[in-house]
């Protein structure tokens, strides 16, 4: 009964968990798909559909975030408040990082469905923001999120912040080579 | 794969709701008193306060501004 009566703020807290570390997912199969990393038994074209299917499994948990957040009697969320960063009662400045991040995540993914018909330049720089997203929305769990201060929180948001930061650091790193820049030269 | 992906969401949503249960200070409290009855007050009062209470800097239900005895937890 009484996880029933809750049932709604456990579903916001353990939605936007979720969704944060489906993102922390997509971003780290992304990295691995540019920095050209060759798996066992995992050909390309399979990391480029979990690449893709961690982004809308992100959306749909973002979504659940957001929707119980509406429902919670606890924390009386508007949907304009959901929608319009900055507005909320709770922690306003907090909770809008995570509101421009779902936002641009949204903005990315009619950039993804439209990809064939842009230039790929374009495509490819604004696909770079989703790095931002993902600061944006561990800034956002980290100051707004209410786990935020327990164990098991804080090492959920390390260990997938420090896989996530080792790839891109080894990315730039595999992109400012003398052998890559040389390649690229020829 | 996708439905391995969505197991693993679904395991994980599962998973750490349980764990926000847990370290939601009101259950240590019903633990300890051998109810979880006394969880609902800490939202209940505060829900029925129709002043918007909520300001920056508190935490959401766990440390509920009521000042109940919820955080006398052993």
């Amino acid at each position: 009964m009484l996880v029933a009566a809750n049932a709604t703020w456990y579903a916001a807290r353990a939605g936007g968990m979720v969704a944060y570390l489906l993102l922390s997912a997509s971003v780290i199969v992304g990295l691995l798909l540019s920095g050209r990393a060759k798996l066992k038994h995992w050909p390309r074209f399979a990391l480029e559909e979990v690449h893709r299917f961690l982004g809308i499994l992100t959306g749909v948990f973002i979504v659940l975030h957001g929707g119980a957040l509406l429902l919670d009697t606890f924390l009386p969320f508007s949907l304009g408040q959901l929608l319009v960063p900055g507005t909320a009662s709770y922690r306003p400045l907090w909770v809008a990082l995570g509101v421009v991040a779902a936002e641009l995540l949204a903005a990315l993914a009619v950039t993804n469905h439209y990809r064939k018909r842009l230039p790929h330049s374009w495509w490819r720089r604004a696909h770079m923001l989703n790095f931002a997203v993902w600061g944006l929305a561990l800034a956002h769990g980290l100051t707004a999120g209410t786990d935020a201060s327990t164990t098991w929180a804080l090492m959920l948001y390390a260990g997938s912040a420090w896989i996530v930061v080792a790839l891109l650091v080894h990315r730039v790193s595999l992109h400012w080579s003398p052998i890559r820049t040389s390649e690229r030269r020829t | 794969m996708k439905h391995a992906s969505v197991t693993f969401a679904a395991a994980g949503f599962i998973a750490i709701a349980l764990l926000a249960r847990l370290s939601h200070p009101g259950h240590a409290s019903s633990a300890s008193q051998g109810s979880t009855a006394s969880v609902q007050p800490t939202r209940s009062t505060q829900s029925d306060d129709d002043s918007p209470s909520l300001q920056s800097g508190s935490i959401a239900p766990s440390s509920g501004s009521t000042g109940s005895a919820q955080t006398s937890v052993s």
